[in-house]
């Protein structure tokens, strides 16, 4: 590993969590209707993503090999 | 969302169901934020019966007849499949009998309380329900000493130390 790998800019360390926290406190702040939506939305994405993965792997050919 | 809930209160009025509560992630979805589920747990109260045996085919009857899909074991409204399940403890049993009342978009419903949502998180003891409940704990959304009162009542408290130590090690 090198010196590089391990350097934190501490600034924006801070930044990135203020960002996370002020995100969380919108995210918490939302009305329980918005909440759900936002749920249904995760999932319709889910559903797009595991599609696109069969796809992906159906045109591959073989599912993916779990032995390794 | 809206036709399950209404749903669901047709049942309570029809004397199908005694009362409900909605727990699971939808339930946590309240205090917290959205978290993502496939289906809303729906926690009910059945009549008293005459026979041995628990049976929820007059619920999901109803449930169909009030537009529902039966599709393996829930019934679905839309893109929802509700499950329905039962006071199967004394900790379900209260958590029903204690739910907030509150509403979905106007139409009136019950969550359970944050206390009895770790409680009864603590008591399936998955992965994915210590990581709720280390979520109530660091959000503060459920008051801890009620909890560890729950949890000495229903012998949870070492599930309780366990997420503790977990809240404790995401906050360093």
């Amino acid at each position: 590993m090198t010196e590089d790998a391990l350097k934190i800019d501490e600034e924006k360390t801070a930044f990135n969590a203020r960002a996370k926290a002020s995100m969380r406190a919108y995210l918490k702040s939302r009305t329980w209707p918005e909440k759900i939506a936002s749920i249904e939305r995760m999932n319709e994405a889910g559903k797009l993503a595991r599609e696109g993965m069969r796809k992906a792997r159906a045109r591959k050919g073989a599912p993916r090999d779990r032995s390794l | 969302m809206q036709d399950a809930l209404k749903a669901l209160n047709c049942l309570v009025a029809d004397g199908v169901i005694q009362d409900y509560a909605i727990g699971g992630a939808i339930g946590a979805s309240f205090y917290l934020p959205a978290m993502q589920t496939e289906d809303i747990d729906v926690f009910v109260f059945l009549p008293r019966s005459s026979g041995p045996l628990v049976t929820l085919a007059p619920v999901y009857d109803a449930l169909i007849a009030l537009g529902g899909q039966v599709d393996r074991e829930y019934v679905r409204f839309g893109n929802w499949p509700v499950q329905i399940l039962t006071d199967a403890n004394a900790l379900i049993a209260e958590a029903i009998r204690e739910a907030a009342d509150t509403d979905y978009d106007g139409i009136p419903t019950r969550v359970f309380m944050p206390e009895h949502l770790c409680a009864i998180a603590l008591q399936t003891g998955r992965s994915k329900d210590y990581a709720r409940v280390i979520l109530f704990l660091e959000e503060n959304e459920v008051d801890l000493d009620a909890l560890s009162v729950l949890a000495v009542r229903f012998g949870l408290s070492e599930q309780l130390a366990r997420a503790l130590k977990g809240a404790q090690g995401g906050a360093k």
